[in-house]
């Protein structure tokens, strides 16, 4: 009898404890591809980013990523995410297409001017489309 | 001592004045009604301009023998016939006895003290210059003011007022004179005299002339009114200048005051606002300190919690700055924070707040700013650093931390996950921005 109440006072308790959130630190090194489009993929036709879509694109982005819980467990781990970002020809004008992977500490890369090839590790590598309107969409996490 | 007497004497002023003027008015008053008289005595006995005339110059026979005593001059006389009219006279002169005599014409009592020894008439002339009328030399043209009188016996004079006389009405027909003229006039008497009547009998007869006084006021009761009322009215004009002038100086001296003491609080005013501003002011970079931070917070704190829009903080730090401050000296650390400060300044919105948190550690306030857009604010300001000479010695790069503050959260709080967030960017190899998410 006593075990049950002192289990009901500490469900009761634990229950009306205030949720504290736990916060979780999330690191995104972002860089703008200069190279060939054509070179990353061939399907890619390259195209003139305005800065207007680009702020957008990139704060959405950062949301998608803030949002999402496999980033958000890799982020917990420690992980650390590059992002490369390029402008394309989409259907509706211009587009622009992300390529990230977990960041390796010891690889100083830059991202600007070479190709991001995607890492063997599972839910490391990511790929997402940005649209007019500065929507992003088909966050895909592989 | 001398001050406050001034100082009584501003206050009591008008009082004082009309004490004063009430006090010069009773005193006038009564001094006129029992004082300030103007007597002019002539005693016959001792005055020297004094002759004796008779009919003869009109082509009579009369005589006349003046006599002085120790108290009074005695005529002695004898009325002949010959001239229609005969008479005796004493001529008394005043002032050069010709034109320029002696005004009487403020006395308003005369007093004559004669003995007849015989009977009848006597008259009293006195006799006037009038400018339009006298001509010099001709004595026959000084205006005659008469009285005719019958002297009595009795020791006490005869008393006349200058209404009772007269002018003759003979001599205003001899010389023509227009009734206008023909008016008493005693204001300037060359000549007095002092003649036997009309009803004279002839043969002898004796007139004892003992003297003659004129009595009035040195100032007459009219006058003196006009004069007391002309007194009350300069007094209080002279007040009222007084005042004005008193308010004038009193109003100047107020404004001059009041500028004073304008300029004084503007003089405050702006100490207060350097004060302030300096209280709340980093003196190196010119960001705001952490009392200055300290206000800002609270007002974004209270829109947060009153459903304002997010807010958002950022956290840097200067990578290596120990290093730079060791390598270059302490003014090349301090040239890093102010140029690092400018530079983020003109790269972040006028409504958000850059403080320096300490050393080489600045927050950043955004106001209205989800956490994603700080981020992206974050990762400009990391690239602009890293793209920008900072400093000729070498190249500066920062850490940045970011964080998003909750509804009602403690402050405390927030500023322990920036400095995780920073911590985690440091640990990462610098150079890079750390966003703390809220675990889903």
């Amino acid at each position: 009898m006593k075990k049950i109440l002192l289990l009901l006072t500490l469900v009761f308790l634990f229950g009306c404890a205030k949720k504290v959130p736990e916060f979780i630190p999330l690191s995104v090194n972002w860089y703008g591809f200069e190279g060939d489009v054509q070179a990353v993929d061939q399907s890619y036709k390259p195209a003139e980013i305005d800065s207007t879509m680009e702020e957008a694109c990139l704060i959405s982005m950062t949301r998608t990523l803030m949002e999402d819980k496999t980033i958000q467990e890799k982020s917990k781990n420690g992980k650390e995410f590059n992002v490369q970002y390029m402008g394309v020809a989409a259907a509706e004008g211009s587009a622009i297409e992300f390529r990230g992977q977990c960041a390796n500490p010891e690889d100083n890369t830059d991202f600007e001017k070479a190709i991001l090839f995607f890492v063997p590790e599972k839910n490391c590598n990511l790929t997402a489309r940005c649209e007019k309107g500065g929507k992003v969409q088909n966050l895909k996490i592989f | 001592m001398k001050v406050i007497w001034l100082k009584l004497m501003s206050i009591f002023r008008l009082n004082l004045m009309i004490a004063f003027l009430l006090s010069v008015t009773v005193i006038a008053l009564f001094w006129n009604k029992y004082g300030m008289d103007d007597i002019y005595t002539i005693q016959p006995a001792t005055y020297p301009y004094i002759v004796a005339q008779t009919d003869s110059v009109d082509g009579g026979a009369s005589v006349l023998e003046l006599t002085r005593t120790d108290s009074s001059i005695v005529m002695d006389y004898e009325l002949r016939e010959g001239y229609p009219y005969p008479y005796v006279n004493m001529q008394i002169y005043l002032g050069d006895g010709k034109s320029h005599g002696k005004d009487l014409s403020h006395y308003d009592s005369i007093y004559i003290w004669v003995k007849p020894r015989g009977e009848g008439s006597m008259r009293l002339y006195l006799r006037a210059w009038d400018d339009s009328i006298s001509k010099p030399g001709d004595q026959t043209t000084l205006k005659f003011n008469e009285l005719e009188f019958f002297p009595l016996e009795e020791t006490y004079p005869a008393v006349f007022v200058p209404i009772e006389f007269r002018v003759a009405g003979w001599w205003v027909s001899q010389n023509n004179v227009n009734a206008h003229r023909a008016r008493v006039d005693l204001s300037n008497i060359p000549l007095i005299e002092i003649q036997t009547g009309t009803a004279a009998p002839l043969g002898y007869g004796t007139l004892e002339v003992m003297g003659i006084t004129f009595k009035g006021k040195l100032i007459s009761a009219e006058k003196l009114m006009f004069i007391l009322i002309a007194l009350w009215f300069f007094s209080f004009l002279f007040y009222l200048i007084l005042r004005l002038r008193d308010y004038s100086i009193q109003r100047n001296t107020e404004r001059k005051r009041r500028e004073e003491l304008e300029h004084n609080l503007v003089v405050l005013e702006v100490e207060k606002s350097d004060y302030e501003k300096a209280s709340k002011e980093d003196a190196l970079t010119g960001c705001l300190n952490r009392a200055g931070f300290t206000s800002v917070l609270t007002q974004e704190q209270e829109h947060l919690n009153n459903g304002g829009g997010a807010l958002s903080f950022i956290m840097l730090d200067i990578d290596f700055f120990k290093k730079v401050n060791d390598t270059w000296g302490h003014s090349v650390g301090d040239e890093v924070l102010v140029n690092l400060s400018k530079l983020i300044r003109s790269r972040i919105r006028t409504t958000d707040a850059l403080v320096r948190w300490g050393g080489e550690e600045f927050v950043i306030l955004c106001s209205d700013t989800p956490l994603q857009n700080a981020q992206f604010l974050a990762e400009k300001l990391r690239a602009n650093v890293e793209n920008t000479q900072l400093i000729s010695q070498q190249q500066i790069t920062c850490s940045f931390g970011v964080a998003e503050m909750l509804p009602h959260e403690d402050p405390k709080s927030v500023f322990e996950r920036l400095d995780k967030a920073l911590y985690s960017s440091k640990r990462g190899g610098r150079n890079s921005v750390t966003a703390a998410i809220k675990k889903i």
